[in-house]
């Protein structure tokens, strides 16, 4: 039976993410790269102050030195990310770790959860949060395999929060033959949209009661009071869809979790679309500047959208024909 | 946030799908309202007489007395067993019966609770009137106290199931000279009480759901009053949050082999491709979620105010829509009436019975997110 209440470690868990994060990669640092148009890149000092808390050693077995928790506490911790919003290949080293300790590889799990390495995502040719001489995830309908890329190009990134290169030469290091793996991957993806859309929704509930027009706060027309309310639905909804998502991809036997996970992976991405761009909306012109915050959940949700999940039409088959026994 | 392995859960599932299993029903509830009337009465006092009748209603009132996660698997069980929705009974299930549960003296339990769950009385709801819709608490139903009776004039409409009932649960103003919310009252009215017409309503659909009920020096006892004198908007609110949150999740999950079924009816029709692919794939994305609500719902520590309000508004969008990808997916035979053309014609209410999406987004605007009037 599916148990939705968040127990009393897991809110510990939350919070303590929430605090660490919001202190060691604040929303200014997002702000002033989107003014400055660069970033510096993160010290492993910070890095490691978020490993410590357990962030990437969460779902590893405790015979392979992890925590032996779930999915659903990675879940949980990548809202917190999101919602901050905090950079990082928060994602692709979380896979990574599973995919070095699964694959037997110890020394390199104990690293990458002791924060003395990361690993980015690689989608097609673009690696996200990882260049050159840094270990990246590519994920594909078969499993997934954490490479080091030994040779890669920067780009411009179009979220001046995240590094992003073209990728030239890898070369493997582990791999982990598992279906699933993909639907991870987007569960863990639509963790942080999800985030970022609730970070969208109360940025513009809190601006709609202070930013005053015609004599009156915004959030009282009811044009704007019922966007912001859309977007409480929208993120709510994706949230209770991943919860469940979470809980069924760890379960043996049917589609459900594949079902389940996709669904949220989707409407977390429609979610996290709409809200940043009704939040800029809500804001009028000051929500276009480089200076504000509006901008920078904009850029969050054209990253994570584009983390190798695959697009929403890359998803129509699996939504159409995946059997989900109802009712277990 | 974790699996449960409860040995009593999964039991308590298996014994619920071997008794729907041989107890549900094989012929479909007839059309007609006397005949609609005692199928609805004869389904619930058949799972009454077989313990499933209310399953979080307290034993003492003839319920199973049991949690909130029973009852989401019983109601898991129905939509599987395509067992009959609660019908006629949904007002008294869902409202009349919880209200007077939490609300009532121990004279009005004995007397309407056993009568509800053991499948004799179907109730209505008489709120909405034609000047106080999302706008409730103006209603002006009026009710004058003459010695130990009210005496009833003004009008309802919006009734559901008036015609199949025996009771209605009836908002009527009995203090005019106050503040709006405080001068309403709870009152039992029973149906056969002289000066009461009930008059239907046909809808788009055809067919005749609803009804307007008109007071014409109804004369109802005083004790009657469900939850004291001009305290009834706080009784009525109690029966409201029942109504968005769990009550009707059984209706609400129907949607799941409903998407199923479309797609499928898409594939057969070899249209399951492009846009009305992809509208077909969010729709059952979508879908899940009404589940997953389900089960958030029943998690300690919600906001149980938002999560009916998304149910709601998330919810009737969501049938909405799939009725009206179900004429994209018919084309052209859309033209003849049909199970998906009657289904897009009456799926219009959902957005509007129980308050307005719109309301709905004032109040999660207002009351959740703290936005102003």
């Amino acid at each position: 039976m599916i148990n939705l209440t968040v127990t009393s470690e897991q809110e510990e868990l939350i919070s303590t993410v929430a605090r660490a994060a919001g202190t060691e990669f604040p929303r200014t640092d997002l702000v002033r790269a989107c003014v400055e148009g660069t970033i510096a890149p993160i010290d492993d000092k910070r890095w490691r102050t978020l490993a410590e808390l357990g962030l990437f050693s969460l779902s590893v077995p405790e015979a392979a030195d992890g925590l032996g928790l779930s999915l659903a506490d990675e879940v949980l911790v990548l809202v917190e990310l999101g919602r901050v919003p905090a950079r990082g290949p928060w994602v692709g080293t979380m896979l990574a770790t599973r995919i070095a300790a699964q694959a037997g590889q110890s020394d390199l799990a104990g690293q990458l959860m002791a924060g003395e390495a990361r690993a980015g995502v690689i989608n097609g040719d673009y690696a996200v949060d990882a260049g050159a001489g840094e270990y990246g995830v590519r994920v594909t309908g078969e499993g997934g395999e954490l490479v080091r890329i030994t040779a890669a190009t920067p780009v411009p990134s179009s979220d001046e929060a995240a590094i992003v290169s073209r990728v030239e030469s890898t070369e493997p290091v582990a791999s982990l033959a598992d279906p699933r793996l993909l639907t991870r991957l987007r569960v863990l993806t639509a963790a942080y949209m999800i985030g970022v859309a609730e970070s969208a929704t109360d940025m513009s509930a809190e601006y709609a009661k202070v930013r005053h027009q015609f004599d009156k706060p915004i959030g009282s027309f009811q044009a704007v009071k019922h966007r912001c309310s859309e977007m409480a639905i929208r993120a709510y909804s994706a949230r209770a869809e991943l919860y469940v998502a979470a809980l069924l991809l760890e379960q043996d036997g049917d589609q459900a979790g594949v079902l389940e996970g996709t669904a949220a992976y989707l409407l977390s991405m429609q979610a996290a679309r709409r809200n940043v761009e009704d939040n800029v909306q809500n804001h009028g012109g000051i929500g276009v500047t480089a200076e504000h915050d509006a901008g920078v959940l904009v850029k969050r949700a054209q990253i994570y959208s584009n983390l190798g999940g695959g697009s929403e039409t890359d998803l129509v088959p699996i939504l159409l024909t995946a059997q989900r026994t109802p009712f277990n | 946030m974790e699996m449960v392995n409860d040995k009593k859960l999964d039991e308590f599932r298996e014994e619920a799908r071997t008794w729907l299993a041989e107890n549900t029903p094989k012929e479909t509830r007839p059309p007609d309202d006397e005949g609609a009337r005692a199928f609805d009465c004869e389904w619930q006092r058949i799972q009454f007489e077989g313990g499933w009748a209310g399953v979080t209603w307290p034993k003492e009132y003839g319920g199973r007395g049991m949690s909130a996660a029973e009852q989401l698997i019983w109601f898991e069980e129905c939509v599987r067993a395509k067992a009959p929705s609660t019908g006629a009974f949904t007002v008294a299930l869902g409202h009349a019966g919880p209200t007077i549960i939490a609300a009532g003296t121990d004279e009005q339990k004995a007397a309407y609770l056993q009568p509800i769950i053991s499948g004799q009385t179907p109730w209505c709801q008489g709120f909405s009137e034609p000047g106080s819709g999302s706008d409730l608490a103006s209603l002006r139903t009026r009710a004058v106290i003459d010695g130990d009776e009210l005496v009833v004039n003004g009008q309802k409409i919006w009734t559901s199931f008036a015609m199949l009932a025996d009771y209605q649960e009836l908002l009527c103003r009995t203090d005019p000279d106050v503040p709006k919310h405080r001068g309403i009252s709870w009152v039992v009215l029973d149906m056969k009480t002289p000066g009461l017409t009930v008059r239907p309503i046909k809808t788009i659909n055809g067919m005749a759901h609803f009804a307007e009920c008109f007071y014409d020096n109804v004369r109802i006892p005083l004790k009657n009053v469900v939850g004291g004198l001009n305290n009834g908007w706080k009784t009525a609110m109690t029966t409201l949050s029942h109504e968005r949150g769990l009550g009707y999740l059984a209706s609400r999950l129907l949607i799941l082999s409903e998407a199923e079924e479309l797609i499928k009816l898409a594939d057969k029709r070899g249209v399951l491709e492009g846009r009305l692919a992809y509208e077909l794939a969010c729709m059952r994305a979508e879908a899940q979620v009404v589940h997953a609500l389900g089960y958030d719902g029943i998690a300690d520590g919600r906001n149980q105010g938002l999560i009916a309000t998304v149910n709601q508004v998330f919810n009737g969008e969501l049938g909405k829509r799939l009725s009206r990808l179900s004429l994209e997916v018919l084309a052209a035979e859309g033209l003849e009436r049909s199970q998906w053309t009657t289904s897009y014609l009456s799926s219009f209410p959902a957005t509007i019975a129980g308050g307005t999406k719109d309301i709905q987004k004032n109040i999660l605007g207002e009351r959740v997110l703290g936005l102003p009037r």
